[in-house]
C-alpha cells in the first residue's frame, strides 16, 4: 500500500479521483451469466487474424491461437480451425498475455491489514477473499488476468498473500491460482513504524516506532522461528526415540517464517528507500532466505546491482512519487534502470482502479528510460510471473501455457486501444460487446425492483408496523 | 409466630409453583380440533390429552380422563409449540465478560515463555442457560407470536458460548432449561481493531484467531491424554476451562454453530469446519441460496433467518443502490423455498426481528414465495428440534412428548389468523391481547431527532464528531461522520432521557465498534463514548436549532 492513513491528503485525493473515475464508470454489472459454467476441457477455440504479441517470442502478424483444454495449443500463421472448434475473427486486433498485478488489495473482506500487532504472518488473505467484489469485474475488463493479493503495509512482517485469476463468477476457492508458490507481505519504512498516523484516541502507539525498530521485529521473529523449527526437530527426534514426550505447541505466526527459512514461501517486501532495501537482504541473507520481490521499491535504482546480485525482483510503479517522505527521490526511469541492471522488474497498480490500464502504465517505460515494446509488455506480463514463479503457466504467448489472452482493438501500449475480450483457461470471462449489450437490460431490471420496492412499501410492508413495546 | 407462618405460606408457595399447578387441574383434553401433528397425519377432528406436562393420547377417538379439563376444540387448530431457533432473549444485553484463555500471539519483544493477555470474546464455556432471565415484555410478545421454545446465545463475538434450547415459560429460568448446551457458536465479527489495539482487528485475524484457538485446544486434548495414559516423566497440563469447553467440540460430539450470512461466509465457514472435522450447522444463511451446491452436497443442516433485508429506513430516495443489493432483497424471501428444492433441511429463526409477530410473518412471505406450507410447519417445528437434537421431547404432536402447543382459529400463515390458547408444559399460558388490537400508545416525544454537533475528548486531542439522529420511538438511528470517515448507526436506542449508539468505524484499516451513551437535555448531550479495545472517553455537544 502507497499509504493506507484516514488522513493522508495524497490517500484523499487520490480517493476522489478514483471516486470520479468510478462514477463515468458503467461496468454495472458482471457478464458473469455468461461466463462459460462448463469448462468442458477438450473444448477448442481458434483466435485468428490479429497480430500476436507474445512477449517471449516476438510479435506474429496475423496470427493464430488455437486453445485446446484451456491450454495454448499452437501459435502461427497458418493454422485450421479443427472441426468442430469455435472461430473467434480478430482481423485488425491485437492480443497479449493475460496481465499480471503483482501488487493487488482487491477482493479482500474485512481489513486489508490486521494491524493490531507487528508481526501478523497467521492471517491468510485466502480466508476472506470475496468473490464478488466489482473491481475483480473492473480489472478484469482492463486486462487483468491474475492478481497478487496482498496484505496491507501496516506491520513489518503482514498476513500472507493469495494469488488469484480473475475468474469472475467463481467462488473464492476457484479463483485460487492452483500452485503458485505461496507468499507473504512484509513493509519497511514509514507505514509499519506508523509515522504518517495519528493513533485514534485512546490508543497506546504499536512498536515499532522507527525503522530500527522494524528491522529489530523481523529479526527477533526470524529467531523465534528457527527456534520453533528446532523444538520441533527435538520433538521428532525423542519422539522417533519412543521417548513419551508431548509435541510442541503449533504456532501459526512462526510457521510462515519457517516455511520462509525452508525456501518454500515467497517475501514480499514493501520498501522505498535504499537504505533499507540493503538493510532487508542483509539480514535475509543472515537467516539464509531470499526477498522474492520488493515491492515499490522506488529507490530501486541506487541499489538495483545489490538487488540484483541478492537475486530479488523489483514491482514499482510507473511514475508515482512524493506522495510521502520516503517517496521524494523517485523517477519515472526507476523500472528501465533496474530492468538495465538485471533486475526482474514488474510494474503494479497497488490500487483497482489504476490495475484497469496498466497497460498504459508499461507503455511509459518506453518513454522514461526507453525500453523496448516487449521489455515494457514484460513489465506487466512474463516479469510477474516470474516473480511469482507462475511463469512456467502464465505470462506469455507460448504453446502450453494457459489460454490467459486480451484481444486488444489496437496495440495495448496505445492510450486509443480498448480491451474487447479476455480469457481466462481458455474461457471468455470478458466480451466488452456483450457487457454494452446487457446495460440497457440490466438497468431495466434495475428500475423494476426499486419500483417494486417502492409500491410495497407503500402498500406497508412489515416495517411499516408500529413498533411494539413503546 | 406471625414469621413462621409467614415462611410456610412462602414455602407452600414456592411448592405449588415449583409443581405448577395447585388448584388447576393438571389434566387438559383439547376435543374436536384439527390436530397438526406433524411427524403424523393430520388428524381433522381428534383430541389431545395431556397431563402434567406431558401428551398422553393424541387421536380421532381418544377416551378424556374424568379429571380433564376439557377445551373445545370446535374450528380451532392445534399445532406443535414453534420455534425460533437463535434469539439472544433472557440473556445479558452487555457482551459477556473477557475470558482468559492461552493463545495470543505474543509481542515480539514479550520474553521467551510469556503470560499470554486474555482474549476477547473468547468463552466457549460461557454457558447460555447460567445467565438466564426468563420474564419480560420480549417474553410475552414472543409467546404472543406462538413461539414455545428457543435457542439462546448471545449474537456478537468470535467463541460466544454455548446455546440452550429453552422453554419460553417457566416458573424458573432453570425449570424453561430443555436442553443444554445445544451447541457452541462461533461468530466471525472482529472484535478488537485499531493499530496496537486487540487483536483481531480484521476479518482474517478472527480466521487465524479461530483456527490458532482451535489448534491449542487440539494440542491440550492431546497432552491431557498423554498424561493420563503415562505421566512419570510429563509435564502438567495446566487445566483450562476455554479449552476444556472445546474438546467435545473437536471430538465430534456437539456441534458448532457458525452464524454465517452471505454466501462467502457460508463457504468460509464450511471449508474452516472441515478443516478441523467438526460436526457443524450455519446460522443465518441469508443467502443460502447461493451456495445450494455445497449445502446439498455436505449435508448441512441450517437455521435460516427470516429477517429478510429490507431498504433501509431513511435510505436516500436518489441512491442509485448497486443491482446486486436490489435483487438480494428480492431474492432473499424466495431464499427458503430454494433451499427446500434442493433439499437441504432447515429451520427457521427469527434473525433478530424487532417484532415477534413478524416472524410468523416472514416465515408467510417465505411461503408466498414458493415455501410449501407443509415445510414452513416442519420448519418451525421438527426440523428444529431435530437440528438442536430435542425431537425425542419436542417439535411433534406425539404421546410422550412435552405438550408445548399452538392453538389457532386458523391457518398459521394466514394474516387474519389469532392464537387463542397457548400451552407450555402442559400449563395454560395467559396471552395478552395481540398488537393491533391494543389501543395506540401515545408515541413518546421525540427527544433525539436531529443534527447533533459533539466533542470526543480523547487524550490525543479533541475529536469534532457530527451525529444526525433519527428517533422512532425507543430505536435511532443515523448517520455518524467523524475524521474517520462516515457510517450508519447500527444499533440505537433512547429510554427516557438516556441515548445510546453503537457503529462501526473504520480505523487505519480495522474496523472498530464505536458506542456512544450518554443522556440528552434539551439541545444537549453528554457522555461517554467507548471504542473497543481503546477504552472510553467524554464526548459533549448540541444540537443547533434552525
Amino acid at each position: 500500500m502507497r499509504n493506507i492513513g484516514a488522513f493522508s491528503s495524497v490517500a484523499r485525493i487520490w480517493g476522489l479521483v478514483v471516486i470520479l473515475l468510478g462514477s463515468g464508470l458503467s461496468f454495472t454489472e458482471p457478464v458473469s451469466a455468461q461466463a462459460p459454467q462448463s469448462e468442458a476441457r477438450d473444448e477448442v477455440t481458434l483466435i485468428r487474424g490479429a497480430t500476436i504479441l507474445t512477449v517471449t517470442r516476438g510479435r506474429i502478424e496475423n496470427g493464430s491461437i488455437l486453445i485446446r483444454g484451456g491450454k495454448i495449443a499452437a501459435v502461427g500463421r497458418n493454422i485450421t480451425a479443427p472441426p468442430g472448434a469455435k472461430v473467434i475473427e480478430a482481423t485488425g486486433k491485437y492480443i497479449m498475455p493475460g496481465i499480471i498485478d503483482c501488487h493487488s488489495h482487491i477482493a479482500i473482506d474485512g481489513g486489508v491489514n490486521e494491524g493490531t500487532l507487528a508481526v501478523t504472518s497467521m492471517v491468510r488473505i485466502e480466508d476472506v477473499l470475496n468473490p464478488t467484489d466489482i473491481n475483480i469485474y473492473r480489472d478484469l475488463a482492463g486486462g487483468v488476468t491474475t492478481a497478487n493479493i496482498l496484505h496491507g503495509s501496516a506491520n513489518p512482517i503482514g498476513g500472507l498473500n493469495a494469488v488469484i485469476k480473475l475468474r469472475w463468477g467463481k467462488t473464492a476457492r476457484e479463483m485460487l491460482f492452483e500452485g503458485a508458490m505461496p507468499g507473504i507481505k512484509f513493509a519497511l519504512g514509514e507505514n509499519p513504524k506508523r509515522s504518517n498516523f495519528t493513533p485514534p484516541p485512546g490508543t497506546p502507539r504499536r512498536y515499532p516506532a522507527t525503522r530500527l525498530g522494524v528491522e529489530y521485529v523481523i529479526r527477533e521473529a526470524f529467531t523465534q522461528a528457527r527456534n520453533y523449527m528446532r523444538q520441533w526437530e527435538e520433538y521428532e527426534r525423542r519422539r522417533k526415540a519412543g521417548e513419551n514426550v508431548v509435541p510442541p505447541r503449533r504456532d501459526l505466526k512462526l510457521e510462515p517464517l519457517v516455511e520462509i527459512l525452508q525456501g518454500k514461501r515467497l517475501v514480499h517486501a514493501h520498501a522505498y528507500r535504499a537504505d533499507e532495501i540493503l538493510m532487508l537482504i542483509r539480514l535475509a541473507e543472515e537467516f539464509g532466505f531470499k526477498i522474492a520481490t520488493f515491492q515499490h521499491v522506488l529507490e530501486g535504482y541506487k541499489v538495483a546491482r545489490e538487488i540484483a546480485a541478492h537475486g530479488a525482483g523489483a514491482s514499482t510503479f510507473s511514475d508515482w512519487w512524493a506522495y510521502k517522505v520516503e517517496a521524494y527521490d523517485a523517477i519515472p526511469y526507476n523500472g528501465a534502470l533496474m530492468a538495465r541492471r538485471g533486475v526482474i522488474v514488474s510494474f503494479n497498480s497497488d490500487s483497482a482502479e489504476l490495475a484497469r490500464r496498466l497497460n498504459l502504465e508499461a507503455a511509459k517505460a518506453m518513454k522514461y528510460g526507453g525500453l523496448s515494446e516487449d521489455e515494457a509488455l514484460a513489465l506487466i506480463t512474463i516479469n510477474p510471473a516470474k516473480q511469482l514463479r507462475i511463469d512456467h503457466r502464465v505470462g506469455s504467448i507460448e504453446v502450453g501455457k494457459d489460454a490467459d489472452l486480451v484481444i486488444y482493438s489496437g496495440h495495448p501500449l496505445s492510450v486509443y486501444s480498448i480491451v474487447e475480450k479476455v480469457f481466462i483457461d481458455g474461457q471468455l470471462y470478458f466480451d466488452r460487446e456483450a457487457d454494452l449489450a446487457r446495460r440497457a437490460e440490466l438497468q431495466k431490471e434495475k428500475e423494476a425492483l426499486k419500483a417494486r420496492e417502492r409500491s410495497d412499501e407503500r402498500r406497508g410492508g412489515p416495517r411499516g408496523r408500529p413498533p411494539e413495546n413503546p | 409466630m406471625l414469621s413462621l407462618w409467614g415462611g410456610v405460606l412462602l414455602l407452600g408457595g414456592m411448592i405449588s409453583g415449583r409443581l405448577g399447578f395447585g388448584q388447576t387441574p393438571a389434566v387438559y383434553a383439547i376435543k374436536d380440533a384439527r390436530i397438526v401433528t406433524v411427524t403424523g397425519p393430520t388428524i381433522p377432528k381428534g383430541t389431545v390429552v395431556f397431563r402434567d406436562g406431558i401428551i398422553t393420547a393424541v387421536g380421532e377417538n381418544v377416551p378424556i380422563p374424568p379429571d380433564a379439563r376439557v377445551i373445545d376444540g370446535s374450528g380451532l387448530t392445534v399445532y406443535p409449540g414453534l420455534f425460533d431457533t437463535q434469539t439472544d432473549m433472557g440473556l445479558p444485553t452487555a457482551p459477556p465478560a473477557v475470558g482468559a484463555r492461552p493463545g495470543a500471539w505474543a509481542a515480539p519483544s514479550a520474553p521467551a515463555q510469556p503470560q499470554p493477555p486474555p482474549l476477547p470474546h473468547t468463552q466457549p464455556e460461557w454457558l447460555a442457560a447460567r445467565h438466564l432471565q426468563i420474564e419480560g415484555q420480549r417474553f410475552e410478545n414472543v409467546r404472543g407470536a406462538g413461539i414455545t421454545n428457543v435457542l439462546v446465545i448471545p449474537s456478537r463475538g468470535i467463541f460466544i458460548g454455548q446455546s440452550a434450547v429453552i422453554n419460553t415459560a417457566g416458573d424458573t429460568p432453570q425449570r424453561a432449561v430443555v436442553k443444554s448446551p445445544v451447541a457452541l457458536h462461533i461468530g466471525f465479527t472482529p472484535v478488537g481493531g485499531g493499530l496496537g489495539g486487540r487483536f483481531p482487528g480484521s476479518l482474517m485475524g478472527v480466521f487465524a484467531h479461530i483456527r490458532q484457538t482451535l489448534l491449542d485446544a487440539q494440542r491440550y486434548g492431546q497432552h491431557w491424554e498423554l498424561y493420563q495414559r503415562d505421566p512419570r516423566g510429563l509435564p502438567r497440563p495446566e487445566y483450562t476451562e476455554s479449552l476444556e469447553a472445546l474438546q467435545p467440540v473437536l471430538r465430534g460430539e456437539r456441534p458448532v454453530i457458525f452464524h454465517v450470512n452471505s454466501e462467502s461466509e457460508i463457504r468460509r465457514a464450511i471449508h474452516l469446519a472441515e478443516e478441523f472435522h467438526l460436526k457443524f450447522i450455519l446460522s443465518g444463511a441469508i443467502e443460502g441460496y447461493k451456495a445450494v451446491d455445497i449445502l446439498r452436497e455436505k449435508r448441512v443442516p441450517l437455521l435460516v433467518s427470516v429477517n429478510f433485508p429490507e431498504r433501509p429506513r431513511d435510505a436516500d430516495p436518489e441512491a442509485d443502490e448497486p443491482l446486486r443489493i436490489l435483487r438480494l432483497r428480492a431474492e432473499a424471501p424466495q431464499n427458503p423455498a430454494r433451499l427446500h428444492q434442493a433439499g437441504v433441511k432447515f429451520a427457521f429463526h427469527s434473525g433478530g426481528l424487532s417484532h415477534a409477530r413478524d416472524y410468523i410473518r416472514n416465515v408467510a412471505r417465505a411461503v408466498r414465495a414458493g415455501l410449501p406450507e407443509d415445510v414452513a410447519v416442519r420448519a418451525l417445528t421438527i426440523h428444529a428440534a431435530e437440528i438442536l437434537g430435542v425431537a425425542e421431547q419436542l417439535g411433534s404432536i406425539e404421546v410422550g412428548k412435552i405438550a408445548n402447543l399452538v392453538i389457532t382459529d386458523g391457518n398459521l400463515f394466514d394474516e387474519r389468523t389469532r392464537i387463542t390458547h397457548l400451552f407450555i408444559d402442559g400449563r395454560p399460558i395467559e396471552l395478552r391481547p395481540s398488537e393491533p388490537e391494543r389501543p395506540s400508545a401515545p408515541a413518546p416525544p421525540i427527544l433525539v431527532t436531529g443534527t447533533w454537533n459533539l466533542t470526543v475528548e480523547s487524550p490525543q486531542g479533541t475529536v469534532p464528531v457530527t451525529a444526525h439522529l433519527r428517533q422512532e420511538a425507543d430505536r435511532l438511528s443515523g448517520v455518524v461522520t467523524s475524521p474517520f470517515g462516515q457510517s450508519n448507526i447500527s444499533e440505537g436506542s433512547v429510554s427516557g432521557d438516556q441515548v445510546r449508539f453503537t457503529l462501526s468505524v473504520e480505523i487505519q484499516g480495522t474496523s472498530v465498534l464505536v458506542t456512544f451513551a450518554g443522556r440528552v437535555e434539551g439541545d444537549r448531550m453528554s457522555g461517554m463514548v467507548t471504542a473497543e479495545g481503546m477504552g472510553s472517553f467524554p464526548f459533549s455537544g448540541t444540537r443547533p436549532r434552525g
